[in-house]
């Protein structure tokens, strides 16, 4: 192989000492105590590999190379840069004229790529066009070795076998340590980074098919965790190193320096870069709002070069993976029966074989009624490609997801954006726009009977009420109060009558300014605007869905507002070079404006056929217009860094951000957030001798400061408002009604968040192996928590104080092999890991326990722990109802709870703690490989070692009017004693289904989510055609396999993400996806 | 062109869109909104919109539930959990109200107005607090008393009273009203409405807390100058008190105020109120006959039995019978349907369902609107003179107790008590009153705090009489007469003791 390096000039005078070295390590330390830099061939040194010894002082490079090279066959010769070549004595130069044309893998001309001779210091560069032309000074071209090189591309050797055109295309090289990171208004070199920031690989993120870049963060960085549901178009739960609020969790996304807590709304394949900031001394800079970690996106920008066209489309179905085993009609009644007989009731008529009204026709199988297999299918096409004095890149994009069930939840999205960047003289600037369209519809629920969950309405809907009944009004089925006696919910129906949909216009638009006022002195200046213009309608018509179901007042509700995001940033910036000292200084203002406004209008018994104006609706008292509002919010941060290294070995960051916010009072309203890390590439370090396979060795440690105050909701959070609805009426007429109905809390401050991590990289072998890893220690105090106050308070909010504190601490892990990319096959396998250990330390309210459902959240303990009663068994007879603690309602055949207390009652304080929400590990593991023109993939992602709640399953083990779990079946009866199954019986007694461990299940899983297998055209193929410049096929499948013993739907669900995270009640699930897709360049 | 941060002004911003404490409590017209939003507490979810009723009902011999939300179903059958939520709605809901009167009790005293007017507004505000408090002992027993709104966190854990102390604090607030508080509103401004609390309804509440803690003296006192106002007397028609035709009249002393006319058409569960929520009760669905309403809770046959134990004057059914509930009799109707024939060939045809309080004569179709706007009378003339009768027969003045019992039960022809019952014992009397109470009051919420305080509970013959008479009594354990306190209050009020039982 061929070694390259380049670097600026410095000292001249050699300093060394090594006795009998071999000539290669002797050239390395010559390397590493001066600036000069060797070129040879391996092989040529190989030949001439005599030992060398060597004890200089201030030595020229003539006086060094005259000892070395003494017992060789070798010449050198001294290049730009302090290059010094090494050639055999006596190799004549082949004379003549060799040339050819440079391309990418995308075959586009690369200008600027070096061309030489190897083993002398013949050059040239490529034109514009990536043409060259050498010169040779012999005519002997028989053994000419010609090497091509550019920086970030893997370097090529071609031997000149007589021939005079060689063209070559040069591949991107796999050595990451060169790549330069986007960080905080900047960018930094990975090899010098210090904070705890992470690389997404988009190739293996973007396999992920989803419409949301963070999805497609799932298992790919270690201590990133993401949780989702399978509602299309639903945002997920991400959790940076753990909760780092009680609140509000979600990371702050930089798109293109916008900031955005919705980043859901744009294709994931127009991303170029995106880099994960996990701690508060790299964070710092972003202040409040990146707390919960930052997410840097860039979008793709254009290149120098003619236009490229690129398509990538894929088109595939959706199927719910699993089905929830329960019961049918038979079993159904079986059931409901022992229950009614239990309570002593007469069997109701649609269940007695008795009765003339008992239903043997209808056998309703709800779950493969309601789920179906959905489609989903996206289109982008993107141009791109610039010139020296401006670049362009325009991107069309189309995605659409029907969703798993019935006339369920569907998403479409349309997106258009454009950016352009330009630069004459001192001057560049840059400007986006994007414009997004989103169409939800969404799940719908009767407007008159609140919420509940459509999975849970689905599972346990009873297999006796028919899905159709064409004597109904609106002709959907439901129970009848005389026959079923049941509240079941045909959701079905639901979903077919009512409607309920979302459209999202978002419009992001930027644009930045950077003067080069002197030498190293930049001033920037960016403004950017983020609106999203919302629509939500929700339809209830009239219909008759069974008891305690039918709708008799037709309801329309249109809702419509917008909220934007104004952001004005200014920041200088300086570079200072100082000898081996490199400073780079930044400061920076910025003052950012949120605001939301709204209006909704309500109609009451529209006129059929239904018409969506309200001008249909005669009755002005039946059309009212209500609910409108506006909010301001405004933050006026500084900011500054410096970045400084030595000689690239020693590296020292800090930030530094004093952020004011309009939610605080005046005395609590600024705050001052500074972080710092060092590094040491050790590597570099002359002294220290490394082995010769280590090609990067860095220690890094960080400690910073955040503040948050992303928990305050409300706008206006101190202010004590009161509240004009709070109407009576007297006689028929309104009296109004004011009052202060909520509670405030005046003394609200920043959140604290306390980050320390030490970390460490190491690459080997020029990077083919790397491994990193990080320790952290995140300290919360002061978490804003809306702590649950008593309801004796009278209030009816929970007012947020900063009342709790937590630690999270946790060990990540990443490691990385390449193969070398020699051979026709290649791969790599990746790997993540990584731990969080959550433990609360304070809580506010005198450190009372905060209970969530299936949850206590104590001092001690951690977030979200579970909670709930302890069982043994089952009662057997009344002789054991009476041994057994006290036990309210207790009978044969009911649970027997654990008197865990020993106070000989069973209540409310012998709940205990069973078991932890936080998954002890989590993981992702990436293998990709190509052989030729194919290639394929393999990603698994999982978490170990938590415990869930599974509220789906409790709602199926009732025992009383709902379908139930087959589980049931094995119930109780004086016959049937062996069983853990408790009797069935109507209004539960004895609180058999209350929460307890009968529930709780393991939530450890390992799931195949996504395998992938592609083949690319051959060059020779595509250049036939004269059009494609690139065409790649391949199929793909996702949520393929999933390693579990949880009983519900999908381990991978959402809920809160921190008091109620270990509560699964009925999220949707995660489908699974088949697809095939197409990638064309042009 | 380096432009700096904003202003340190810039971040001071002003809520556009609701008003605060500090520019709120000025004015008169302030006094009466405050005092307003006090009453709105009285229909939501936990109080007379739809739990309150439950609450009641349920737990008397006159009515049952068969309810499958197991809330409803297992409260008459004493058998709630502290995590259900049908004990937490009606805990929430008198809170509320007792912070809305408390804020009023803070701010208006302050306010530069009218002292007449301020006087009404402050009477009003400890007449709705005892109201509430009133409810919280009678459903919870021993509670936390906030008697000013929480100003910092500090406040929010108050420590849990004994009862005895509650219905204390219950008597001297409605003593404070009663001094306060006009006998009617009428010609009055800007206050002139009907259905505002009296200083009739404060004396006859303040009888009624002294009767509930046996000091009949006390309470004979008060029930006697309710009497001797001369303002109230018996509607002549029984069945003009219980639906939306005749609210308001002379017989009603305090009744909760619904309407379907005015406000949004939201339903008013409860949170924080907005202006789509309307004015309507969601007991006629809750209660309502089968095809029609839930029916969630129905009469007892023991009630229906026992109407029919006595015939009027002209040998007729006592009236009160089809007011109270629909049944299968000749020509029945209902929702403008034939009773016979809506439930022929189902097990409803023999059932019994709630008449009072449903809009089965109104020519509504049925409840599925949720919406129904017949107030809810808590307080009548005829429980005053009942009231009055029991005080004078636990004084001893047996014989007195007659006049004022045959006052209600001539109104619906029953004959005179002298005559068919002459020279009853205390005892006797006692428990005449019990049936005459029994009959006039049934599923008006008043039967379960009647059973409660005679102590039948806790005597072995009445408890089983009563199971007798009503099945759900069979899963009564001692401790269960008062609700569990919610899980949500004790586990957040550290200290806090749940009730025996639970």
């Amino acid at each position: 192989s061929l070694q390259a390096f380049s670097k600026g000039y410095g000292q001249t005078k050699i300093n060394v000492n090594f006795q009998n070295v071999s000539l290669k390590k002797a050239l390395k330390e010559i390397e590493k105590k001066s600036d000069y830099r060797f070129l040879y061939n391996d092989d040529m040194l190989l030949k001439n590999d005599m030992p060398a010894s060597l004890n200089t002082k201030d030595a020229s490079l003539e006086e060094v190379m005259k000892i070395v090279l003494s017992n060789t066959n070798l010449n050198y010769t001294l290049s730009d840069n302090n290059l010094v070549i090494l050639t055999e004595k006596g190799k004549a130069m082949a004379p003549g004229t060799i040339n050819g044309k440079v391309t990418d893998e995308t075959d586009l001309p690369m200008p600027g790529v070096t061309v030489k001779v190897k083993g002398t210091n013949v050059s040239a560069q490529t034109d514009l066009q990536g043409r060259y032309t050498l010169n040779i000074p012999d005519n002997n071209t028989g053994s000419v070795v010609l090497v091509f090189s550019f920086v970030g591309y893997a370097s090529q050797e071609i031997t000149v076998t007589g021939n005079s055109l060689i063209n070559v295309q040069l591949k991107a090289a796999s050595n990451s340590l060169n790549e330069v990171i986007v960080v905080g208004y900047g960018t930094q070199k990975k090899e010098n980074l210090t904070g705890s920031v992470a690389v997404v690989n988009l190739k293996d993120a973007n396999k992920r098919v989803t419409p949301d870049v963070a999805r497609a963060l799932q298992g790919q960085v270690a201590g990133v965790q993401v949780n989702g549901s399978g509602v299309p178009g639903e945002g997920v739960s991400i959790r940076i190193r753990g909760v780092s609020s009680l609140n509000s969790n979600n990371p702050l996304f930089i798109i293109d320096g916008v900031p955005t807590f919705e980043p859901f709304d744009f294709p994931n394949t127009d991303i170029e870069s995106l880099q994960v900031i996990k701690d508060a001394s790299a964070g710092a800079i972003y202040g409040f709002r990146g707390a919960n970690g930052v997410v840097i996106i860039t979008t793709k920008k254009g290149k120098n070069g003619p236009m490229k066209i690129n398509y990538n489309g894929y088109a595939g179905f959706q199927k719910n993976p699993k089905t929830l085993s329960v019961t049918d009609r038979v079993g159904y009644q079986k059931i409901a029966n022992a229950a009614e007989t239990n309570a002593g009731l007469s069997l109701a008529p649609g269940n007695d074989p008795s009765s003339s009204k008992f239903i043997s026709n209808v056998n309703t199988d709800w779950q493969k009624s309601g789920f179906r297999t959905g489609y989903t299918q996206s289109h982008d096409l993107g141009l791109s490609g610039g010139n020296d004095n401006m670049s362009y890149n325009v991107a069309f994009d189309y995605f659409n997801q029907t969703g798993t069930t019935v006339s369920g939840p569907s998403y479409t999205r349309y997106n258009l954006s454009g950016n352009i960047q330009g630069k004459k003289g001192i001057v560049s600037f840059g400007t986006k726009f994007a414009y997004t369209e989103g169409d939800y519809n969404n799940l719908a629920y009767p407007h008159l009977h609140g919420t509940g969950n459509q999975i849970v309405d689905l599972v346990t809907a009873i297999p006796t009420m028919p899905i159709y009944d064409p004597n109904r009004v609106g002709g959907y089925g439901g129970v009848d109060q005389n026959t079923q006696r049941a509240i079941s919910l045909n959701i079905i129906g639901v979903n077919n009558l009512l409607n309920s949909t979302g459209q999202r216009n978002r419009m992001m638009a930027s644009a930045w300014m950077e003067v080069d006022i002197l030498k190293n002195l930049k001033y920037r200046i960016s403004g950017s605007y983020d609106r999203n213009d919302f629509r939500n309608t929700y339809f209830d018509p009239i219909y008759d869905l069974g008891w305690f179901y039918p709708n008799t007042t037709a309801y329309y509700s249109d809702a419509r507002g917008n909220y934007y995001t104004q952001l004005i940033e200014n920041t200088l910036s300086y570079k200072l070079n100082v000898k081996k000292h490199n400073f780079e200084i930044l400061a920076g203002t910025a003052y950012q404006k949120n605001a939301t406004s709204n209006l909704t209008g309500v109609a009451l018994n529209l006129p059929q056929p239904y018409l969506f104006s309200l001008d249909n609706v005669s009755n002005p008292a039946n059309k009212t217009a209500y609910s409108n509002s506006f909010i301001t919010k405004f933050y006026s941060p500084i900011f500054a860094r410096i970045n400084y290294n030595y000689d690239d070995r020693y590296l020292l960051t800090f930030n530094y951000r004093r952020d004011g916010s309009s939610q605080l009072t005046q005395q609590h309203r600024y705050g001052n957030f500074p972080g710092a890390s060092i590094g040491w590439n050790i590597n570099k370090e002359k002294f220290i001798h490394l082995p010769e396979a280590i090609t990067q060795l860095k220690l890094k440690a960080g400690y910073g400061i955040l503040g948050n105050i992303n928990a305050l909701s409300n706008p206006y959070p101190y202010q004590t408002i009161v509240n004009g609805n709070a109407s009576y009426v007297f006689g028929n007429t309104l009296a109004t009604g004011t009052t202060q109905t909520q509670v405030f809390d005046q003394t609200n401050k920043w959140e604290g968040k306390k980050t320390t991590n030490i970390g460490l990289d190491l690459s080997l072998f020029h990077d083919q192996l790397a491994f990193s890893s990080e320790y952290y220690i995140n300290k919360i105090t002061g978490v804003l928590l809306g702590v649950p106050i008593p309801p004796s308070v009278g209030a009816i909010n929970t007012p947020l104080v900063n009342a709790a504190s937590f630690t999270n601490k946790g060990i990540e892990f990443t490691v990385t092999y390449r193969s070398r990319d020699t051979g026709p096959f290649n791969y790599t396998i990746s790997a993540n890991a990584s731990t969080v250990k959550n433990k609360v330390t304070s809580l506010g309210n005198g450190g009372n326990p905060i209970y969530g459902a299936y949850s206590k959240t104590a001092v001690g303990g951690e977030v979200g722990q579970l909670y709930a009663f302890k069982t043994e068994g089952i009662f057997k007879d009344a002789a054991d109802v009476a041994a057994h603690a006290t036990q309210t309602g207790a009978a044969p055949g009911d649970v027997k709870f654990v008197d865990t207390n020993k106070d000989g009652l069973i209540n409310d304080a012998d709940r205990v703690y069973l078991g932890s929400a936080i998954p002890k590990l989590y993981y992702g593991f990436n293998f990709s490989a190509n052989y030729k023109n194919f290639d394929a993939s393999v990603f698994i992602q999982g978490n170990y070692g938590s415990k869930i709640a599974n509220g789906v399953y409790q709602a199926l083990m009732t025992g009383q009017y709902t379908n139930a779990s087959t589980d049931e079946l094995n119930f109780w009866t004086p016959n049937n004693t062996n069983t853990t199954v408790p009797r069935p019986i109507i209004g539960d007694p004895n609180a058999n289904n209350r929460n307890s461990d009968r529930f709780i299940q393991s939530g450890s899983y390992a799931r195949l989510q996504t395998a992938q297998l592609g083949y690319t055209l051959p060059v020779s193929v595509l250049n036939r055609t004269h059009v494609f410049r690139s065409v790649r096929i391949y199929l793909s499948g996702q949520n393929l396999y999933t390693i579990t013993k949880y009983k519900g739907y999908d381990p991978d669900f959402i809920n809160d993400g921190t008091i109620n995270r270990g509560f699964d009640y009925g999220s949707f699930p995660n489908p699974r996806t088949l697809l095939v897709g197409l990638q064309v360049g042009l | 062109v380096f432009v700096m941060g904003c202003k340190k002004g810039d971040l001071d911003t002003v809520n556009p869109n609701a008003q605060t404490t500090q520019t709120f409590w000025k004015t008169a017209d302030d006094a009466v909104k405050g005092i307003n939003a006090v009453y709105g507490s009285l229909i939501i979810d936990g109080s007379y919109m739809r739990f309150s009723p439950i609450v009641e009902n349920t737990r008397g011999d006159d009515a049952t539930s068969y309810s499958p939300w197991d809330q409803i179903y297992n409260m008459g059958k004493f058998n709630m959990q502290s995590t259900g939520d049908g004990v937490l709605f009606s805990w929430t809901a008198y809170y509320q109200g007792v912070l809305r009167a408390n804020e009023v009790l803070k701010y208006v005293p302050d306010i530069n107005m009218d002292a007449e007017l301020k006087k009404r507004v402050l009477g009003q505000a400890y007449f709705l607090r005892a109201l509430y408090y009133f409810h919280l002992a009678d459903f919870y027993k021993n509670v936390p008393m906030p008697l000013v709104p929480a100003s910092s966190s500090a406040d929010y854990f108050q420590k849990q009273q004994p009862q005895d102390v509650v219905w204390a604090q219950v008597i001297s607030d409605f003593k404070a009203a009663e001094g306060m508080l006009p006998t009617t509103y009428s010609g009055l401004s800007p206050d002139g409405q009907i259905g505002r609390a009296t200083k009739g309804a404060a004396a006859a509440y303040l009888g009624k807390t002294y009767l509930f803690t046996k000091k009949y003296t006390e309470a004979a006192a008060e029930f006697k100058s309710v009497i001797d106002m001369g303002l109230y007397s018996l509607v002549p028609n029984y069945y003009d008190n219980f639906f939306a035709n005749n609210e308001n009249n002379a017989e009603s002393i305090f009744e909760v105020q619904f309407s379907r006319d005015a406000g949004g058409t939201d339903l008013g569960w409860g949170g924080d109120p907005s202006s789509g929520w309307g004015r309507t009760s969601a007991r006629a669905i809750t209660f309502g006959a089968a095809s029609f309403g839930f029916t969630d809770v129905q009469p007892t046959p023991a009630l229906y039995n026992e109407y029919l134990q006595e015939k009027t004057t002209s040998g007729g059914i006592d009236p009160r019978l089809d007011v109270t509930m629909y049944y299968n009799k000749p020509g029945e109707k209902l929702y403008n349907q034939d009773f016979a024939a809506r439930y022929a060939g189902s097990s409803s045809l023999n059932a019994l369902f709630c008449h009072k309080y449903e809009n089965g004569d109104s020519g509504q179709a049925d409840e599925y609107d949720w919406r129904s706007g017949i107030n809810e009378r808590l307080m009548r003339y005829a429980d005053v003179l009942l009231m009055y009768a029991e005080c004078l027969n636990e004084l001893g003045q047996t014989n007195d107790a007659y006049q004022y019992i045959q006052r209600v039960r001539s109104r619906v022809g029953l004959p005179n008590l002298a005559t068919v019952k002459p020279g009853m014992s205390q005892a006797e009397m006692r428990d005449q009153i019990g049936h005459e109470r029994f009959l006039e009051f049934s599923l008006e919420g008043h039967r379960f705090d009647d059973i409660r305080r005679w102590g039948w509970l806790q005597d072995a013959a009445k408890l089983a009489w009563l199971k007798s008479r009503d099945p759900e009594f069979n899963t009564y354990t001692a401790g269960k007469e008062y609700l569990p306190i919610p899980l949500s209050e004790v586990q957040t009020n550290v200290g806090l003791v749940q009730n025996t039982g639970y």
